[in-house]
C-alpha cells in the first residue's frame, strides 16, 4: 500500500513534467505543425540561465526562475521569426530537421559556455516531508502544485480568454481567423513563446530535483513526444492526460515490475498506441 | 563520354589513396569513416530523398546491424560469411516488424513514430546487458574473416589498406544500388508517391508496398554499414546506433542534397574531411553543423548539388550521367 503511494505521488511529479512539455509541444503542433525537437533543448537553456543567475548574480530561485522564464519566452520568439516562420510554407519534413539543428546549436552553445559537467540548481525547498505515509520532498510537492495549477491556468486561457480563442481558431481554420481579423502571424509568435515558457517552467522546476547538463533534453522531449501522440497531436487535454497516465505508468512500471527497464515502458506503450490508435485519445482524424 | 572519364579518374583516385596517404594512419582512418558515413549518407537518401519518409530508427538499424555481427564474430565465433547475412537478415526482419505499422502514418507522424522506435532500439542495446554487454560496450570484434583467392593465397583484412579496399568496394555498391534504384520503374513511383501521393495511388499503385520494400532495403545497406563498421572499429557501444548519430547522416544529406545521387557523397565528404583541416575550429563545429542546416532547409532545400544546377524538382536526376 505503501509503495503504491509512493510510487502514485512519484508518477504524478513525472507526469506534470511530462504535461507541461507536451502542452507546449502539443500548441506549437497545433497552430504550426512544427514538431519542436528542440523544445525541451530551450527549456534547457532556460534552466542555465536559472543557475546562472543564482550562482553569478546571487539571485534567489523565484526570482530568478521568473527571469529566466521570460528569457525562454523571448528566445521562443526568436526562433518562430528566424527559424521557422521563413519556413512555413516549405515541406513538413524540413520542420524537423530545422528543429534538429536548432538542437545542436543551443545544446552546443550551452557546452562551450557553461561546459559539460552536471550542475545542481539549489532552490532551497529539498527539505524531507512525510505526509500521509510517503515521503516526498518540498521541490517534488512544487512541481506537483504548479503543474496542475499552470495547467488549469492554460486551459482557462483557451477556453475564456480573448487571445486563448484566437489561438484556437487559428488552430481550427487559420484562413477563417484571418478573415474574421486575426493577426495569425502574431498568434504564432505568441503561442511559441508560450510553448517554450511552459518546457521552461518545467525544466526548471525539475532542475533542482535532476542536474542540469547540455544534454538533458534529450529524455524529456521523446517522453514529450510520446505524450503528444498518446493524447492525440494538437490536443490539449489529450497533452494533460497523456502526461499523468505516462507519468503514473512508469512510476507504478518501475515500483512493480522493473526501475531498470522503466523507460522502455512508456516507449513501449506508445509503439502499441501507434499500431491500434495512431491519432491518441483525442487526436482528429489524420 | 565526358562524364564517364571523370568516373574512372575517380575511380583511380579511390584505388592510390592509400599510396598518397602514405603512412598517417590518422588520415587514413578518416579517410575509411569518410566512407563509413558516405555508405550511412547514402542509406538515408534512399528511404529518405527517394521515398520522402523522413525515418529517424534507421541510426537503431545501423545498431542492429554492427551489434548482430560483433556479437556473432565475438562470442560465437561465427565467419564473416556467416555473420554479415545475419546482419542483414535481422535488420531486414527488425524493419519489416517496425516498419509495416509505422507506414501507415503520414509526415510529421511517420517522423516521430521511427524516433520512438530508435530510441527504443538504443535502450535496449543499453539495458540488455547479457546480450550486448550494455553501456561497456562490446570489445575485441575481430576484423572479417581471411577471404581465400585461388592464385594468391588468401586476403586479410586486418591492415588500414585492407579495410579501406574493402569498405570502398561495398561503398561503389551502395552507391551503384542507389543509382539503379533511382533510375528503374521503382524509383520513379517512389518518386512520384512523394510528390503527389494521393495521384499515384489514384493509379492503382499500392503505396504502402512499395514504400515498405523502401524502408527495408535502405534498412539493410544501414545494418551491412553496421556490420562492416563494427568489423572495422572493434568496439562497439549503445551509442554508435543513438537517433543523434542518425541526425548528423540526415545533416549530410540535406546539405549535399537529399535525393540526388552525388548529395550524399559530397556532403559526407565535405563535413567528414573539412573540418579535419580547420583544427581551430573544432570546439564550434557542432555549432556550425546547427547553422548549417538551417540556413540549407531555408534557403537552399536542394543541398550543394541543387547550388550547382542539379536541381532534382528540375528533373535533373532523372537524365542518365553517361
Amino acid at each position: 500500500m505503501q509503495i503504491l503511494v509512493q510510487q502514485i505521488a512519484n508518477g504524478l511529479m513525472l507526469g506534470s513534467t511530462y504535461a507541461l512539455i507536451a502542452l507546449g509541444l502539443t500548441l506549437i503542433y497545433g497552430i504550426m505543425h512544427i514538431p519542436n525537437f528542440a523544445l525541451a533543448t530551450q527549456g534547457m537553456v532556460a534552466a542555465f540561465v536559472t543557475y546562472f543567475l543564482m550562482v553569478s548574480l546571487k539571485f534567489s530561485y523565484w526570482p530568478a526562475m521568473v527571469l529566466s522564464i521570460l528569457s525562454a519566452c523571448a528566445l521562443g520568439i526568436v526562433i518562430e521569426r528566424g527559424i521557422f516562420y521563413p519556413l512555413r510554407k516549405s515541406p513538413h519534413v524540413n520542420f524537423f530537421i530545422s528543429a534538429l539543428g536548432l538542437m545542436l546549436i543551443l545544446e552546443n552553445v550551452v557546452l562551450i559556455i557553461a561546459g559539460g559537467d552536471q550542475k545542481k540548481i539549489d532552490a532551497g525547498h529539498g527539505e524531507v516531508l512525510t505526509i500521509l505515509g510517503f515521503t516526498t520532498t518540498g521541490q517534488r510537492l512544487l512541481v506537483i502544485g504548479i503543474g496542475i495549477l499552470l495547467l488549469a491556468a492554460c486551459y482557462l486561457l483557451i477556453k475564456k480568454n480573448k487571445y486563448g480563442i484566437a489561438i484556437a481558431a487559428t488552430a481550427q481554420e487559420p484562413q477563417g481567423a484571418q478573415l474574421v481579423g486575426i493577426n495569425t502571424s502574431k498568434i504564432h509568435m505568441m503561442t511559441f513563446a508560450m510553448g517554450s515558457g511552459l518546457a521552461a517552467v518545467a525544466i526548471n522546476l525539475v532542475g533542482p530535483i535532476y542536474l542540469i547538463y547540455p544534454a538533458m533534453g534529450h529524455t524529456p522531449i521523446a517522453k514529450a513526444f510520446v505524450v503528444v501522440i498518446l493524447g492525440g497531436m494538437g490536443s490539449i487535454p489529450g497533452a494533460v492526460l497523456g502526461g499523468y497516465t505516462l507519468g503514473l505508468l512508469e512510476s507504478l512500471g518501475a515500483g512493480y515490475i522493473s526501475s531498470h527497464f522503466a523507460d522502455l515502458f512508456s516507449f513501449l506503450v506508445l509503439v502499441v498506441v501507434l499500431y491500434f490508435k495512431p491519432t491518441g485519445f483525442f487526436g482528429e482524424k489524420q | 563520354m565526358k562524364y564517364r572519364i571523370g568516373w574512372i579518374l575517380a575511380l583511380l583516385f579511390l584505388l592510390f589513396i592509400p599510396v598518397l596517404v602514405g603512412g598517417n594512419k590518422y588520415y587514413f582512418h578518416i579517410i575509411i569513416m569518410t566512407l563509413i558515413w558516405i555508405m550511412i549518407a547514402i542509406s538515408i537518401n534512399v528511404v529518405t530523398g527517394i521515398a520522402g519518409l523522413l525515418s529517424i530508427a534507421h541510426g537503431g538499424f545501423f545498431g542492429i546491424g554492427a551489434y548482430t555481427s560483433g556479437i556473432l564474430a565475438t562470442e560465437h565465433g561465427f565467419s564473416t560469411f556467416l555473420s554479415f547475412p545475419a546482419a542483414m537478415l535481422v535488420t531486414a526482419v527488425c524493419s519489416l516488424i517496425m516498419g509495416f505499422p509505422a507506414l501507415k502514418l503520414r509526415g510529421s507522424y511517420f517522423a516521430i513514430g521511427t524516433l520512438i522506435y530508435g530510441i527504443i532500439i538504443t535502450l535496449i542495446l543499453d539495458k540488455w546487458e547479457g546480450l550486448t554487454k550494455g553501456p561497456y560496450g562490446l570489445i575485441g570484434i575481430p576484423p572479417e574473416t581471411s577471404l581465400p583467392v585461388p592464385l594468391i593465397g588468401k586476403i586479410n583484412f586486418d591492415s588500414l589498406t585492407s579495410q579501406y579496399y574493402l569498405i570502398l568496394l561495398f561503398t561503389i555498391a551502395f552507391y551503384l544500388i542507389m543509382a539503379r534504384l533511382l533510375r528503374s520503374p521503382n524509383g520513379l513511383i517512389l518518386l512520384s508517391i512523394k510528390e503527389k501521393g494521393e495521384l499515384t495511388e489514384s493509379l492503382g499503385i499500392d503505396i504502402r508496398k512499395h514504400r515498405l520494400i523502401c524502408f527495408i532495403v535502405s534498412s539493410v545497406m544501414m545494418g551491412l554499414a553496421g556490420a562492416l563498421y563494427a568489423h572495422y572499429i572493434g568496439f562497439l557501444s549503445p551509442e554508435d546506433s543513438s537517433i543523434y548519430m542518425q541526425f548528423q547522416g540526415v545533416i549530410f544529406c540535406v546539405i549535399g542534397g537529399m535525393g540526388t545521387l552525388l548529395g550524399p557523397v559530397i556532403g559526407s565528404v565535405l563535413l567528414n574531411v573539412v573540418p579535419e583541416f580547420l583544427h581551430f575550429f573544432k570546439e564550434y563545429r557542432l555549432v556550425f553543423l546547427g547553422v548549417l542546416l538551417i540556413g540549407f532547409v531555408t534557403f537552399l532545400p536542394h543541398g550543394i548539388m541543387g547550388l550547382i544546377g542539379r536541381d532534382p524538382s528540375k528533373k535533373g536526376i532523372f537524365k542518365r550521367d553517361g
